[in-house]
């Protein structure tokens, strides 16, 4: 019953995402057409006839009700058809987003995850010892989560990569010496290519979960429970990780479910920056081109991936903490 | 919206400063590595290239779309003529699949005579029959008919076809013959070919497609290519990078042969390689696009042509140059021919606009106009300030310093604009509509040099809806009006005599120095980069010219 609520709830939640993704794109100021004809203008001369062969090329019939458009999408959230985007035309949306989709998957996903667990235990440590020198990876770690991202992803590129020459300026792999695949060369090739990217997140937000999970954990270690732990006896590793730890982790697994959420959305500067061939690219240039279709399915699954996401956390959660369990 | 923007204001920044850190990494160079070369024989090493791809590439290889792969059109595909719109107007174009071409005096019928003995990369013939199916197609399916003016044609023989447009149209001519041609046996069993994305094109230019993945694709040498032996490089590689600031590395390592990238203060950024040089392709003209036409619906001061005039004559154009451009631009015609290629279409009354500043005469010029000296140092006139705001997109980092730098000129001359960045599509937006005060862009070369496309564009009461009305943001976006301008125009249009043409223009130049619509500033020439350690001979040209850069490369 309490779970049926939950989805219920959830639900609602999506129904309200979606109808606000269809509204937002269609607040945005100018239209396709009109964004392509300037990169044409710039790019060589342009007939006057162009504007208007565009319009019919991409449809873009402005008189169709906008309750009727309305239906439409709904209907192609359904059917999973999201249609044709102008940014990569004739390239259908959902193409797009599958050859996107694993790079950012991939590289953000795993990079989270493992920001994620030497985080949450190096802040574990960090707590159980504090007020030894452990306790200054915290400043430490602290001054590289406030740096500028992308301004730290510059510096890893000048240094290591144009000075050094230690790895790749930018891209996912070598396009001259491996082609996408199940294949030895790709997999090394897109290994090597995404070691700095996948430092940048690290660095970049490794102080936030150290700090957080820290501060949880000394909290925690006054509660009774744990002085209670400690006079049975236990061996001070179970005390730390069973009755410490798993306590003051909590808030950091919330966190952490959200985080995961916007996977999906990728790193928008991060791939900038080393011209990964992501979903954060691909959302940049869709909103820079008006591309209705693609920013449309684009956002639909952020937002079903964050749901999804909390939901999972939220099913955990009730294993992990029996208190927020619903009272039948 | 906020946050796409601010994220993009954020990359911006990124790009500005990784081309300041790049700019003086000097001693890294990393040996071409890349120019390893795949192709067999006698073949030189693949071309490394980027021409402003980001994102990911889709594979479209029809040349017909909107969205096909650089030069798709240019090396598969060929044109009946290639016209170089850097050479004066009345330069012969070069041949490519056409021999020759006799437009009748009307200049509703041309006549071209074209190559015998060329193939298709299938081993089909290319025939007169492949020229009439692909300007029928474009002219019979409104998506492809992007002239609006395309054509009827017919094949008269093998070699030679018959184009019948339906009105005078030396004007569209250049950009006819310039168009990619299509087999039929191909093109006509597609079953939609404005959305089909033609995976294994058949053509008859110097190179096939090779390999292709969304981040880089391939362009490999053909050997049915009738002049073959003058190929060089054994193909092409295109690459995808997120922008300047990554091509630039890729450039300054060593690692691209042709690059498209628009690099700030290029001179300093290139000296230390002696590797790369530049050409320029394109001429952008700088300009302050006003909403000039009170009567179709513009508000504010910049209505009244001697507050446009005072603008020009209150513009350091010397400092704009060095502060905006680097010192790359050069003086610009307020005719909008560009000197000194067009000097024959030029009136001789009309020199260049002067690169130093007169604010005197700016203030002579508003007084005469009824303006007053404010206490606040800025005119005004029955109550209104004389001061306007100016649209200009977010990122586009020499427009903004172009008017920032006019901003603090124009208080000398008590003239105020306030400059202000909006997102790509609002600027779009806004100038489609008319709803701007002034906004500075550029006008771009037509495809010959012949000021007529941009007198037609932007000039043309033809193009014009009233403000609020979505209008081309790209046409006449000052609203200007003028039946003697649209009667030149015509009759410039009409005929491909050089001294008649300039007659005609004369009358548009008068007319439009006198009102000045578009308040010039500087001519900034586009330029190309390219790597000469590995091929010499390189020639570059504006847009589409690929194959004639081609046949010029030879080894070092």
């Amino acid at each position: 019953m309490a779970l049926l609520r939950k989805l219920g709830f959830y639900l609602v939640a999506l129904f309200a995402a979606v109808t606000f993704n269809f509204a937002i794109p269609r607040l945005l100021p100018g239209n396709p057409v009109d964004i392509l004809l300037g990169k044409l203008t710039v790019a060589g001369p342009v007939s006057p006839g162009t504007r208007q062969a565009l319009e019919v090329l991409f449809g873009s019939d402005t008189s169709t009700p906008i309750w009727q458009q309305y239906i439409e999408y709904l209907k192609s959230i359904a059917t999973g058809d999201f249609g044709v985007s102008v940014t990569y035309f004739p390239t259908p949306v959902v193409d797009v987003i599958t050859s996107a989709l694993p790079w950012t998957l991939v590289l953000v996903g795993l990079t989270s995850l493992i920001t994620f667990i030497v985080g949450v235990s190096l802040g574990t440590v960090a707590g159980w010892k504090r007020g030894t020198w452990v306790d200054s990876i915290i400043p430490a770690t602290t001054i590289l989560h406030a740096l500028p991202y992308f301004w730290f992803a510059l510096v890893l590129v000048y240094f290591l990569s144009i000075q050094l020459g230690w790895f790749p300026l930018s891209g996912g792999y070598n396009v001259r010496t491996s082609s996408p695949g199940f294949n030895g060369p790709f997999i090394l090739s897109a290994l090597y290519h995404a070691v700095l990217p996948a430092l940048t997140i690290v660095v970049s937000s490794i102080g936030g979960w150290i700090l957080g999970m820290r501060n949880m954990m000394v909290s925690t270690l006054s509660e009774d429970y744990v002085v209670t732990a400690e006079a049975k006896g236990l061996s001070p590793r179970r005390v730390m990780v069973m009755y410490a730890a798993r306590n003051a982790s909590l808030p950091s697994f919330t966190g952490f479910a959200i985080s995961l959420g916007f996977i999906v959305g990728g790193s928008v500067v991060m791939e900038q920056v080393f011209s990964y061939p992501g979903i954060g690219n691909a959302f940049l240039l869709s909103v820079q081109n008006n591309d209705y279709a693609l920013m449309q399915a684009l956002f639909l699954i952020i937002t079903i991936a964050v749901l999804f996401t909390n939901l999972i956390v939220d099913l955990f959660y009730s294993v992990l903490d029996p208190r927020t369990r619903a009272h039948r | 919206m906020n946050f796409s923007r601010s994220v993009f204001r954020v990359a911006i920044a990124g790009t500005a400063l990784a081309l300041s850190l790049t700019a003086c990494s000097s001693g890294s160079n990393q040996p071409g590595a890349s120019n390893v070369p795949n192709g067999a024989g006698k073949d030189g090493p693949v071309l490394q290239v980027y021409r402003g791809g980001s994102g990911q590439f889709v594979e479209n290889y029809n040349p017909l779309s909107p969205t096909v792969l650089k030069d798709v059109d240019g090396l598969i595909y060929e044109r009946l003529f290639f016209f170089d719109n850097l050479q004066p107007l009345g330069t012969e174009p070069t041949p490519e699949l056409g021999k020759s071409y006799k437009i009748n005096d009307a200049g509703t019928v041309v006549t071209v005579q074209l190559q015998e003995g060329v193939k298709w990369s299938d081993g089909e013939p290319f025939t007169a029959k492949d020229v009439a199916y692909t300007f029928n197609t474009m002219r019979d399916n409104d998506a492809l008919n992007r002239t609006g003016n395309t054509p009827k044609a017919e094949a008269t023989s093998d070699t030679e076809v018959t184009l019948t447009f339906d009105a005078a149209s030396f004007g569209t001519v250049p950009t006819i013959l310039g168009s990619p041609i299509v087999p039929e046996h191909i093109f006509s069993k597609m079953a939609d070919i404005t959305t089909d994305t033609n995976l294994k094109p058949v053509g008859t230019g110097p190179m096939k497609p090779g390999d292709f993945t969304a981040q880089s694709y391939t362009y490999d040498k053909s050997d049915t290519f009738r002049e073959a032996d003058k190929v060089v490089p054994a193909g092409l590689r295109y690459y995808s990078l997120s922008g300047n600031e990554a091509a630039t590395n890729k450039l300054l390592a060593g690692e691209l042969d042709w690059a498209g990238i628009n690099i700030p203060d290029v001179e300093k950024v290139i000296k230390s390689k002696p590797d790369l040089h530049l050409q320029d392709t394109t001429n952008q003209q700088v300009i302050l696009t006003t909403c000039s036409n009170a009567k179709l619906g513009c508000t504010g001061p910049q209505t009244s042509p001697a507050v446009r005039h005072a603008m020009a004559a209150a513009m350091d154009r010397d400092q704009i140059n060095k502060l905006a451009y680097f010192g790359r631009g050069v003086p610009i015609s307020p005719t909008f021919g560009v000197v000194p290629r067009d000097n024959d279409l030029i009136d001789k009354a009309f020199p260049t606009m002067p690169m130093t500043a007169d604010p005197a005469k700016a203030k002579s010029l508003l007084e005469a106009d009824g303006w007053k000296m404010g206490s606040d140092g800025i005119y005004a006139k029955g109550g209104e300030r004389l001061s306007m705001a100016a649209v200009v997109t977010s990122g586009y980092t020499d427009y903004i310093s172009a008017l920032e730098v006019m901003k603090q000129q124009f208080k000398e001359a008590g003239i105020e604009i306030v400059p202000q960045q909006q997102a790509n599509a609002e600027v779009t937006s806004a100038r489609g509509l008319g709803k701007f005060q002034v906004a500075i862009d550029s006008v771009f070369d037509g495809p010959v040099a012949d000021p007529y496309y941009i007198y037609s564009n932007s000039f043309n009461s033809a193009n014009l809806v009233p403000v609020g009305e979505s209008g081309n943001p790209y046409g006449n976006t000052s609203k200007f009006s003028n039946p003697e301008v649209d009667a030149a125009v015509q009759a410039a249009g009409a005929t491909q005599d050089v001294a008649e043409k300039a007659k005609q223009y004369a009358i548009i130049q008068k007319i439009i120095v006198e009102d000045m619509p578009l308040v010039p500033i500087i001519n900034n020439k586009g330029f190309v980069m390219y790597n000469d350690s590995i091929y010499t001979g390189w020639k570059l040209y504006a847009a589409g010219g690929a194959e004639q850069t081609l046949l010029q490369l030879k080894l070092k």
